[in-house]
């Protein structure tokens, strides 16, 4: 009997000691998760700030419209295309790096002045030319321009070898390339018979601008794109009067009370009373209120009264 | 003991109740009343009558969703007295409170549109805002072999204000699967211009309808409903002729704030609208459906507003300042069909605007667009409801409306 007892109670023991275990360890998740949230709001929001400056800096906008450059790189040029690009990409920076050397831009600088000068220069005649040779600028001018063609002719030859993927090359940038860039660089696209020009890409991602409603000015009083008036305050009984008229609506005194009931609302609340609301607060039924104003009383009354239009939450 | 006693075990009171039990300083209680035990989960309303939802995932006791430290009772509630700062119950008892907290909500009074509960209700004529309502439209939908539905608002405010455009997308697609779309008319009719009256969401949204084949008919004041002829007509004389009418009707506060003398016409509780205090009684507040604020009653609003309110109490418990201010932010998916939704977010101020949610350029939501994420995102917050937002925890999101991720255009 004593020893069931004991082992019963030994067994006990070990449960107890499990549970105990679990019930830690799910204070500790809980613990944990109380821990986080306020970590992942403050990360949420540090990243929402973060983000949106990124945004309001254009860089989504800009992303999008890098995929759709990357495209059309994808869609014009091979993988082998790249690759070569890749190999030609050094002696493309030692042409630019050549070409911004102070002595080359100093040159160049001093050949486009020229251009300032040219209304001064008069025409040069065949005695001229043969004249202008025995200066010692020019002759030197003559030694280095006739360089440069010994080494863009001996350049061509080299191209000459392989013109074919030369074609190549130039009808898959015709591809790519727009109207402009193809009549500059003397390439033309080659578009099957009957096929339309495709339209341009609608930017999927416009870039933030603040659009004011139309607003319109008439007699010193501003009006929102939907005729109601932009600013309740500009409002007079002389103008809405005149605004009555304009729905076809001839003001009697029983008009005028549901009119200024609908001010006072709005004075107070900031939103234009519904039907039901000037039912309520101006003590007359629906029928009523249908024939005072028996088109679309709620944005008649609105619009007359000159409050923002009655408006549903999209 | 001090007490504070929240009217209302729904989802403003419940989620207000489960915060401050974990946030009050010693001496102070919560109590929390309510008539029955039945929690639920309102958002799944309106997929029910499709079948997306079975009857038992939208309910829940009360007691289950509570706090065990909250004094919850069952009870029916006679009146406040806000004069004597205590609550009368139903059998008489009077329990005195420090702070009262109004979350008694809304609910729809279908009696006020003559006919709507005469002959054909709930056969013919229905709502979709009460858990028979919907069941109810459950069966009609199944049993529909066509003709022409019409979704109609009897008038502002609502609950839920998009729900009766999702009724209207879903009941498109709803019939499309179903492959009999071609027998069924879709008639939309609103007390407004139309579907969309905001400047963005109808630039942005236009024709949604239209595309859909669904005909809007607006500036519909509803005046009455025949249920013998199926006729639906409004107070300039027009009538629309009907095989199945989504009526949603009239809305109103609780009876209780009646009896308190604490509502407007409407029975809605005037509230400040910043710091959500009650303007007709001293140390009471009001969050959710049940106040006169112009947001939207809405369970997002709701959750924002306990944000609000959890500070501005506890402040006034420490005789401080109130520090928060409710900037009217509202969000909510509106489902648009086909495993797709959209997401809204805007406030007092900023009507819905494109972009993303809530990571700027990232989302994962995109704001005033249809994407299955958006969706993905309506069925887990049915989760999110059940264990964080009534359990009063808190969700990594500012209860304050931010512009990050909006695009103006």
């Amino acid at each position: 009997m004593d020893k069931e007892y004991l082992t019963i109670t030994e067994r006990l023991d070990t449960v107890l000691e499990q549970l105990a275990y679990l019930t830690e360890r799910q204070r500790q998740q809980e613990e944990l998760i109380s821990e986080l949230t306020p970590i992942a709001k403050a990360a949420l929001g540090t990243a929402t700030e973060r983000l949106d400056a990124l945004d309001k800096q254009g860089y989504f906008a800009f992303g999008k419209e890098i995929v759709a450059v990357a495209k059309k790189v994808v869609d014009g040029f091979s993988p082998a295309d790249v690759h070569e690009l890749g190999d030609a990409v050094v002696q493309i920076l030692r042409a630019v790096r050549a070409m911004t050397q102070p002595a080359v831009l100093a040159a160049a600088t001093e050949a486009t002045s020229v251009m300032d000068d040219a209304a001064s220069l008069k025409p040069l005649g065949m005695f001229g030319m043969v004249r202008a040779t025995r200066d010692d600028d020019v002759q030197k001018g003559m030694a280095i321009m006739i360089e440069v063609l010994r080494r863009v002719g001996h350049g061509a030859n080299a191209i000459a070898v392989r013109p074919k993927q030369l074609e190549d090359k130039k009808a898959r940038l015709a591809a790519t390339l727009g109207a402009r860039k193809q009549k500059l660089l003397g390439i033309e696209r080659k578009r099957p018979a009957g096929t339309a020009a495709p339209l341009p890409a609608q930017a999927s991602c416009a870039v933030p601008s603040a659009p004011k409603p139309a607003v319109a000015v008439i007699d010193g009083i501003a009006y929102a794109a939907d005729g109601h008036l932009a600013d309740a305050s500009t409002w007079t009984r002389t103008l809405g009067a005149s605004l009555a008229q304009l729905q076809g609506v001839t003001l009697t005194d029983a008009h005028w009370a549901v009119l200024e009931v609908a001010r006072a609302d709005f004075a107070t609340t900031n939103v234009s009373p519904n039907i039901r609301r000037l039912t309520q607060i101006a003590g007359v039924t629906t029928k009523d209120i249908y024939a005072l104003f028996p088109k679309a009383p709620g944005r008649t009354i609105a619009k007359i009264a000159g409050l923002p239009k009655p408006a549903g939450c999209l | 003991m001090k007490r504070i006693v929240i009217l209302g075990a729904g989802t403003a009171g419940t989620a207000m109740a489960n915060r401050l039990v974990r946030l009050l300083p010693d001496p102070w209680q919560v109590m929390l009343l309510d008539r029955d035990d039945v929690h639920v989960y309102q958002p799944g309303l309106l997929l029910l009558p499709f079948g997306m939802y079975r009857d038992d995932e939208l309910t829940r006791p009360r007691t289950r969703t509570v706090d065990p430290r909250i004094d919850l009772r069952l009870t029916g509630i006679d009146r406040v007295d806000s004069q004597a700062k205590r609550v009368v119950l139903a059998n008489g008892e009077s329990i005195e409170y420090e702070f009262l907290i109004l979350a008694t909500g809304s609910q729809i009074l279908p009696e006020s549109m003559p006919g709507l509960t005469g002959e054909g209700w709930r056969t013919t004529a229905h709502d979709f805002y009460t858990l028979d309502g919907a069941r109810a439209l459950r069966r009609a939908f199944e049993t529909f072999t066509g003709g022409r539905i019409v979704i109609n608002i009897a008038e502002l405010p609502i609950k839920c204000p998009v729900a009766p455009l999702e009724m209207a997308f879903l009941a498109d697609a709803h019939f499309t699967q179903r492959g009999m779309r071609d027998k069924v008319e879709l008639v939309y009719a609103t007390p407004l211009e139309g579907a969309f009256t905001k400047p963005v969401s109808s630039r942005v949204l236009g024709d949604m309808l239209g595309r859909r084949g669904i005909q809007v008919v607006g500036d519909f004041s509803a005046s009455g409903v025949d249920g013998r002829r199926r006729r639906l007509s409004s107070y300039d004389g027009r009538e629309i002729d009907y095989d199945l009418l989504i009526s949603i009707p009239t809305h109103g506060g609780a009876d209780v704030i009646a009896r308190s003398g604490l509502g407007d016409a409407g029975n809605w509780i005037p509230t400040d609208r910043h710091t959500l205090a009650v303007t007709r009684a001293v140390n009471s507040f009001a969050l959710g459906d049940a106040t006169d604020l112009p947001s939207s009653k809405a369970g997002a609003v709701a959750h924002f507003q306990a944000d609000v309110l959890t500070e501005n109490l506890l402040a006034a418990i420490d005789d401080r300042p109130f520090p928060a201010k409710f900037d009217g932010h509202a969000n909510c998916f509106i489902e648009t069909g086909h495993g797709k939704a959209m997401l809204i977010d805007f406030n007092y101020e900023t009507e819905p605007l494109p972009g993303k949610f809530p990571l700027p350029g990232i989302g994962p939501f995109s704001l005033l667009e249809e994407t299955a994420i958006n969706h993905w995102g309506k069925l887990a917050f049915k989760w999110i409801y059940w264990n964080v937002l009534l359990a009063g925890k808190q969700l990594p999101l500012d209860h304050r409306m931010l512009m990050a991720g909006k695009r103006a255009a």
